[in-house]
This record gives C-alpha cells, structure tokens and sequence, in this order.
C-alpha cells in the first residue's frame, strides 16, 4: 500500500531543498570564503613586522614565505623586495597569477601604500587563502627601513598609527554637553540589551 | 531574518503574546496526538504504544533539518538562538526523578495541563503533586542548591562534545530515528500480537525515508553557512572600485563638512574602541570592521542614503571596514584618502598660507580653505554661515540586539 500524501510530501521537501541548494550554488559570486569569516581573518591577522620580515630574508627563513609586489612592472623592475614576485593589484585575480600564489607558503603581500596591500589581503582571503600577511608601510618605507640597514626604531611600524596627538590638535566639539551632564552626547553610551526571561 | 524578536523586527514586550499563541498551537497537537491520555503516554514504557516517541523524535528532526537548512540559506542566524545551560547533576537526577514519575503518573509536565483542560481528574491530581514538589524544592532550595548548579558545563551543543560537525550529527540522529521507528513499530507489533496480514496492510515508508536519508545527506556537503550570496558584490567590481578612484573621499572635502556643520556624509570611526574614546571626528559613530555585518548597523548602511566615509589614522583599518561593508552590497560608502594622519598633515604640518597670495586660483582656493579649517579646529574662531545656534551632528543610532534568556 501506499502513503501517497506522505510520498508527495517527502518529494516536495526533497525537491525544495536540491532546487534551493543549487539555486545558490548558480547565483554564487563566486568567494570561497563568507563575509563574516573574511572579517575574522582580518581582525586575527597581525601585519608582518619589519623585525619579521628581516629575519625572513636574511636567515634561512625565504623558503617559507613568498613575497609578493603589487606594484606596477616598471616600479617593480626598479627595485624590489630579494625572492618577491610581481602581481600588479589589478591582476590580482588573474588565472595565471592564482596558479603562481598555490605553493602552500605563507604569502607576504607589500604595495606602494599600505591600504592597497590590506585589500589584496582581503580579496585574496575571499578566495579561500588562509594565510595572507601584509608587510606594513609602502614600498618606500620597506626600503629605507629593511633594504638600506635594518632600523629597529622602526621593527614594528605602520602607516596606520596615530602620527599626531589628535586632541591638541582640534578643539571644536559639534555638540556641546549640558551642564552637569556625564554623558558625553558625541558618543553616547550603547542601549543596554533587555534580557527577555522565559522557559517552560 | 529570524529570530525576530532579538533584533527587535518583533516587539519584545509581545513576547508572552506570542507564546499564548504558540502554547494554544502545542497543547492542540498534543490532544490531537492523543498525549491528554495517561495510558497511551505511558505505553511508551510498557512497548504497546510508542506514540510519544515517534513523535517527539519527529518534531526534532524536522526543527534540526530546518533550522540548518534556514541557516545555511542565511534566513536564520543560528547565533541568536537560546541554548539551554547543561548542569550535569542536575540534568541526571531530573531525568531520573522525571522517569518515575512519568510512568508513575503517567503524564509528563506539559500533558498533564492537557489532561486537565479537557478534564482528567488523574491530570489535576498530577499537577497538584507537581506544585507540591515545586514548592519543596523552593522551601529547600539551599539544600539542592549544590546538586542544582553542580557541573555546570556551559551553553554547549551536543556535537562539540562529541568533537563532530553539526551536518554529521544530524544525519546520525535522523538516521538513529529512522531505525527507532522501525524497531519501536516491531516491538509494538510483537506486544500487541499484530497479525502478519495486518502488517502487510500498512503504508510502505520506504519512499520517505530514502527521500529524508538523502536530504539529511546533502548537507554533508554543505558548509554550515553560505560562502557567497546573491546579493553580494563580485571581487572584480571591489577590485576595481579598491584600486581605482572611485572608493575614496578627500580629506579636504570632511574637513569642509566639519568645518560647516553639514550633515552630508556620515563618519565612520574604523578604528579600535580605545582610539575612538580617546579622539574621534565630531559627529562620528564607530564601526570597525568586525561590526560592519552586524545587524544593530543595518538600517545605517541601507537605509540612510548619505555617503558614508570610513577613517582612520592612516587607511587600513577604514579599508578592511569599507571591503566589507562594499562586499556585503551596502553602497555610497568610501574611504577618507590617507586617514587622520593625512588631514593632520594637511590642516597642522604642511602649511602653505604663502599660497593664499598666489595667481593660481586652485592653489589660492585651497590654501585659504585650509588657513580657515585650521584656525576653526584650534580655536573654533570662524563662525560658520549660520550665526545662530550650532547645528548639531547627531551620531546615527545603532539598533540594539535583544538576547532572549529562556527556552524549553
């Protein structure tokens, strides 16, 4: 005998679970790897220090990483990082460029800014690479502070560290706080989460 | 997507609105199952009926498959679900005192009130021995207290302590339920001397298990969440926009919304909590890149149409929070070219008031624009265009995200 509500019901269920899977499998842009862990591989990944990257070329470290400039040719053919291999930024994604970046070494990523490295880490993190690190500063400060005599004032620099002591600097507040107030109204403080109590 | 009433999409003070109505829709399927009798509850003990056991294996394994199906769809952010804290003894001895009096009694908690809305005396005397035993414990509580909170292991999932993934275990449990139906159906045969004609009568459900079995299986494939999603943007157009032009705002033009108290860009703090205390740009809200996907931000990134600039001291921080605000499809979002670091330069360091003599118009323009941001920003000195009161830069708000304590 047969269940015929039951076997249409299962079929109905089995349907909508492979046509929805594979409706997102065709509309796919393509990332192996979400947002969201996209986002905690950035936050978890320090920048490769300048300490680091001397040791990594001047000890027997070289084989373990591969450099990569994301410059032009021409600056590129210029001067460059010892072992580095060129990858213009937009070429990032280049078939043939994948191919060169699969060798299972951690991939040292510089530029001429140091923002334009942080996003090639960042799309090549969508890509499913797992470890990416960029080399801080640009290409300018690698050279002055690795390639012409290591300067250790400098081991652990980037370009995104407060160069200045902002508040000397600015005096003007948009909203002024009312007299007696502690709350400071620019930033106000974050709404209190309301526990919602329940159960059986 | 759900749940709703965390992220607010559902009012949180309807909450026991929406659990009258869900309690009415449970207590109806439990009287249509037939749980408001104590004989077919406690068959489940004596192997002639195992009707609470199909049933409540059911309700699990359709609510697991379609919780990870919604999850992985993204509908469902399996994040904000409750789950039960696990105390080890208490959860033992509970179980154990919960046995007996199931098969004592013959209800269970929630089909006694069952019982006793359609009006079995034997479930009104349950209930009763059950507010007994609740005041006991209450009265007594410092003496169970130690059982009661022992071996706190924490709000953990079954298949973490098993060190499997979530897809595997759900495929075990619908498999395990699967064999727990056939078997449950032998002994309920064999209990109730069913002939073999009789049996031969029944539904085939061969076709729904397979069918059930192969769904549970695809998602063996399937990562928990989705890696890509329709309404995401492609890596080549954030290639393009990242390493071209069009992803940046100068400085200069928000020092000129500063330095006029417009409100046509939105400033984005990109930088940690402690920078953003210590000194932010007025009128800023933080948002680093970790809480750009957040829900609590949503409606600033899609409702409100203005342009909305990450900063921070130089451009990496704002360019990790602006890849992944770009990636998840928000538009009109930028970043400010060279950060705090730049404008300071610009505005305290570089300082070209010889040009404001020049016959280059541009450099002229700009060396005056800057003189004038800068006395602004030391001294507050110029007054902007309106000479009344200041408008203020309200800080767009950030939509809260309700926890719900509480669950079965």
């Amino acid at each position: 005998m047969i269940n015929q509500k039951l076997n249409y019901s299962a079929a109905l269920f089995f349907a909508f679970i492979v046509l929805s899977v594979a409706f997102c499998q065709l509309t796919s842009r393509g990332f192996d790897a979400s947002n969201a862990q996209v986002a905690d591989m950035l936050s978890e990944t320090e920048l490769f220090s300048y300490a680091d990257l001397h040791q990594a070329i001047t000890a027997s470290k070289k084989d373990k990483f591969l450099i990569v400039d994301l410059r032009e040719r021409s600056l590129f053919n210029e001067k460059h990082l010892p072992g580095a291999i060129n990858i213009p930024k937009q070429e990032l994604l280049n078939k043939q460029h994948q191919k060169a970046l699969k060798t299972g070494n951690t991939i040292l990523l510089y530029a001429g800014q140091e923002h334009l490295a942080v996003a090639a880490q960042t799309l090549l993190f969508s890509q499913g690479y797992e470890a990416v690190r960029v080399i801080p500063g640009s290409f300018e400060s690698i050279r002055m502070h690795i390639l012409e005599g290591f300067n250790p004032a400098k081991a652990f620099y980037s370009s995104d560290k407060a160069q200045f002591e902002f508040p000397r600097f600015m005096s003007v507040q948009a909203i002024q706080p009312k007299e007696g107030s502690q709350e400071n109204p620019l930033f106000p403080d974050a709404p209190e989460s309301t526990p919602i109590p329940g159960g059986c | 997507m759900a749940p709703f009433i965390p992220q607010g999409l559902i009012n949180p003070e309807l909450t026991l609105f929406f659990a009258l109505i869900l309690g009415i829709g449970f207590g109806y399927i439990l009287e249509q199952a037939g749980f408001s009798s104590a004989r077919k509850l406690a068959g489940v003990f004596y192997g002639y009926d195992f009707v609470v056991l199909r049933v409540f294996f059911t309700a699990g394994i359709t609510a697991m498959t379609g919780l990870m199906f919604l999850g992985y769809l993204g509908w469902v952010d399996l994040s904000l679900l409750y789950v039960n804290p696990t105390y080890l003894y208490s959860a033992i001895v509970g179980g154990v005192i919960m046995g007996f009096g199931f098969i004592l009694g013959g209800y269970c908690p929630g089909t006694s009130f069952v019982g006793a809305v359609i009006g079995k005396v034997d479930a009104m005397v349950f209930i009763v021995g059950s507010l007994i035993g609740i005041f006991i414990f209450g009265h007594f509580y410092s003496t169970f207290e130690p059982v009661y909170t022992g071996n706190f292991l924490g709000h953990i999932h079954i298949y973490d302590s098993l060190g499997i993934s979530k897809s595997w275990f759900a495929f075990m449990l619908v498999v395990v339920a699967l064999i727990a139906f056939m078997l449950t159906q032998m002994i309920e045969d064999r209990v109730n001397n069913i002939s073999t004609e009789a049996i031969a009568t029944r539904p085939s459900y061969r076709l729904p298990t397979l069918l059930l079995i192969a769904a549970v299986f695809i998602f063996l494939f399937l990562p928990d969440e989705r890696k890509s999603r329709m309404s995401e943007v492609s890596a080549e157009v954030l290639m393009e926009e990242v390493f071209g032009d069009a992803a940046y705002v100068s400085t200069q033009r928000v020092i000129h919304q500063i330095k006029n108290q417009h409100n046509n860009l939105i400033l984005i703090d990109a930088r940690s909590r402690e920078e953003h205390e210590y000194f932010s740009l007025p009128g800023a809200v933080h948002v680093t890149a970790d809480d750009v996907l957040n829900r609590g931000w949503r409606n600033l990134f899609r409702k409100d149409h203005r342009m909305k600039v990450f900063f921070s001291n130089g451009s990496s921080e704002a360019t990790k929070a602006f890849m992944t605000a770009r990636r998840a499809g928000y538009d009109n979002i930028f970043i400010m070219d060279g950060g705090l670091n730049k404008m300071f330069y610009e505005l305290f360091v570089d300082i070209q008031d010889d040009k404001i003599t020049s016959t280059n118009l541009q450099e002229r323009s700009t060396a005056r624009f800057l003189r004038d941001a800068r006395i602004f920003f030391l001294e507050g000195g110029i007054a902007p265009r309106d000479l009344e009161e200041r408008k203020v830069i309200q800080a767009p708000e950030q939509s809260e995200i309700i926890p719900v304590i509480g669950g079965c």
